[in-house]
């Protein structure tokens, strides 16, 4: 049987266990091992088992998952939404369509802290949703601006999924932090412009609020420094290698922690259920980075790598139109995966192929993965607000009362439009995302 | 009957719960340690002693403390495409199954994990940097922190089958119920 045929078989596998609602990691994990074992031998699949527990287990690296997700779920608790919601809105709210340009500008911000985007949707539609209500936004509007908004929290820094990413491809965690940021800073200015262009067509959607004056914008202000310092400290010490990504996410913890107390808004035992989902979550996350490499494993062991890279050279295709048919299958994929699912399911496949293709880009095998992340991470964003299971469009509708799932999705078109144009933008010109990381310290 | 089942279904939970709030204080420490060694470095010019290693052996405490937790509440990362499956009598079939194969994995790994440790006392394995503290160390005996730490590790997988096995037995003996909880559950706690 060929490579092809064989891999075939497993994805299929996957496919259907994961429809009947299996865990994604012990599918893959599965597959992983029966694959493998049928290709050399049982007592090899599973002793690779019992070595990869052990080592990813006890893994200095996977201890950036818990301490970035600790920091997040902290800021999440500690009520700080509200202040950052508070402060966009100074400056944008007396604009049309001020309101939801400030949620989308929020969204940013507490992305920079949070690195899970179902989080930052689900707080960011608490804080944002009743303001835009009483000043009569359209719902399509309003849900949309803080679906498409809540998706930035996988690109900005710190990102869950470019860790797993990072951890899956060998690559540098700060360096694909860094890489994130311009392409997240891009993904704010493009949703800002695409409530601007909605509300120019149709002002009723999204009308003007209050204006502030300069001295409660600069009160406004007063009151996030604490966070923005918070980031700035987190990613900036990254950036000028004061710390690796582990250190400097024990760090934020800690920050984190810091601010959350001195808010009030956390109790004893708050704390202790933020530590403890913390905890079981990188649990859930090192179980599907296990059954992820044990599936990838098998998909080496068939070829599969070799014999895409044949596929591909037979037919004489050109680097970025490689790039292009990847993406197009990611986008397809989103449609009904899950970004997380997506992106375990995929990477082990694609990764290979795409490191073939660095000499024909002209980057280096590194920077050509962290690039190529970037990609992956924009396109499973884009996937988080696509039909039929856009997962943050259902995050909206579980959160915000009367609206329906048709609505969000009718509202988030022009924000998945402009989202294409910006994943075009960062495929064609690969230094929107290198710039950061080739300029590290 | 009902009742006995919920109290042993509650009970369970509670001490899934309970291991998994070790988890998380084994989480803070490495927040502590990481702070430690990181002004510790830059303040004092003196980082701390092993502090990688110490984060890399905790992170087992974190992972492996709220895996029985996980299970035995269902908290996996599922493809949610087609809740119908969750539903009713095939719902609870499809539980059961995924209930024991889970089971039945994480058994093998069990095994593959223990006879690793096993083969770390007889290797004397030690990690790079930790290594005995001098009152544990016994008269011509090396304390091996790797071997307490691999059969940890062991131990939690052997225990988190311990706790599916439960699961299955509970989720048995109430046709037609799922094997997932849904978020109004979590007041079962």
């Amino acid at each position: 049987m060929g490579a092809l045929t064989i891999s075939f078989i497993g994805f299929s596998a996957i496919l259907i266990l994961a429809f009947l609602r299996f865990p994604l990691a012990l599918s893959m994990g599965m597959v992983g091992v029966i694959g493998f074992g049928e290709l050399t031998n049982y007592r090899a699949a599973i002793s690779n088992i019992g070595r990869l527990v052990m080592d990813l287990g006890q893994s200095y690296s996977l201890s950036v998952l818990p301490l970035f997700i600790l920091m997040g779920l902290l800021v999440e608790k500690g009520g700080m939404a509200k202040q950052l919601y508070r402060a966009a809105y100074a400056f944008l709210g007396d604009k049309k369509g001020g309101l939801a340009m400030s949620t989308v500008v929020a969204c940013g911000m507490f992305s920079a802290i949070s690195g899970s985007s179902i989080a930052t949707a689900a707080t960011m539609s608490k804080v944002a949703m009743p303001e835009m209500r009483r000043y009569k936004y359209a719902d399509s509007l309003a849900t949309a601006s803080i679906a498409a908004g809540g998706t930035l929290g996988i690109l900005i820094p710190p990102s869950v999924i470019l860790v797993i990413y990072g951890l899956l491809t060998e690559q540098s965690i700060g360096k694909l932090f860094m890489a994130g940021f311009l392409p997240g800073m891009l993904g704010i200015l493009f949703y800002t412009l695409a409530v601007f262009f909605v509300v120019a067509r149709n002002p009723s959607l999204g009308p003007a609020g209050e204006s502030t004056s300069w001295t409660d914008r600069l009160l406004a202000l007063k009151d996030v420094w604490t966070t923005l310092a918070l980031f700035i400290f987190v990613i900036g010490g990254i950036y000028i290698g004061l710390f690796s990504a582990t250190e400097a996410a024990g760090m934020g913890a800690a920050g984190a922690l810091v601010i959350a107390l001195s808010s009030g808004n956390l109790n004893f035992n708050v704390y202790l259920n933020v530590l403890r989902d913390a905890s079981v979550l990188a649990a859930k996350l090192f179980a599907l980075l296990f059954g992820a490499t044990m599936f990838s494993n098998f998909l080496n062991r068939a070829g599969l790598p070799d014999a895409l890279l044949g596929i591909i050279n037979s037919f004489d295709l050109s680097a970025m139109a490689v790039i292009g048919i990847i993406l197009l299958i990611y986008i397809l994929l989103g449609c009904v995966f899950e970004s997380m699912s997506m992106i375990l399911l995929t990477v082990p496949i694609f990764v290979p192929l795409v490191k073939n293709l660095a000499p024909e880009l002209g980057l280096s095998a590194d920077l050509v993965l962290i690039w190529f992340g970037i990609l992956v991470v924009v396109v499973t964003e884009i996937s988080l607000i696509t039909p039929p299971i856009g997962l943050n469009v259902f995050v909206l509708k579980g959160v915000v009362k009367n609206v329906s799932v048709g609505t969000i999705f009718y509202g988030v078109t022009p924000f998945w439009i402009v989202d294409i144009i910006r994943l075009a933008i960062i495929a064609l010109f690969p230094a929107i995302a290198l710039f950061l990381p080739s300029m590290m310290f | 009957m009902n009742q006995f089942l919920n109290s042993i279904e509650r009970l369970a939970l509670k001490v899934s719960r309970s291991i998994s709030l070790l988890a998380g204080i084994v989480l803070l420490w490495i927040v502590i340690i990481t702070c430690v060694d990181v002004v510790g470095r830059y303040f004092f010019n003196s980082p701390l002693y092993a502090g990688a290693e110490i984060i890399k052996v905790s992170m087992a405490g974190v992972i492996f403390c709220s895996l029985p937790y996980m299970f035995f509440k269902n908290e996996h990362i599922i493809v949610d495409l087609f809740p119908i499956f969750k539903k009713g009598y095939f719902g609870w079939v499809l539980g059961l199954v995924f209930l024991a194969i889970g089971g039945y994995s994480l058994w093998i790994i069990g095994d593959k994990t223990f006879s690793l440790a096993m083969r770390s006392l007889e290797d004397g394995d030690t990690y790079e940097y930790i290594l005995a503290p001098s009152f544990l160390a016994k008269a011509n005996s090396e304390f091996l922190p790797k071997v307490y730490v691999d059969t940890f590790i062991a131990v939690s997988i052997y225990f988190t089958v311990f706790m599916i096995a439960l699961k299955f037995l509970l989720v048995l003996l109430k046709p037609g119920t799922s094997a997932e909880y849904s978020d109004e559950d979590e007041e079962i706690n």
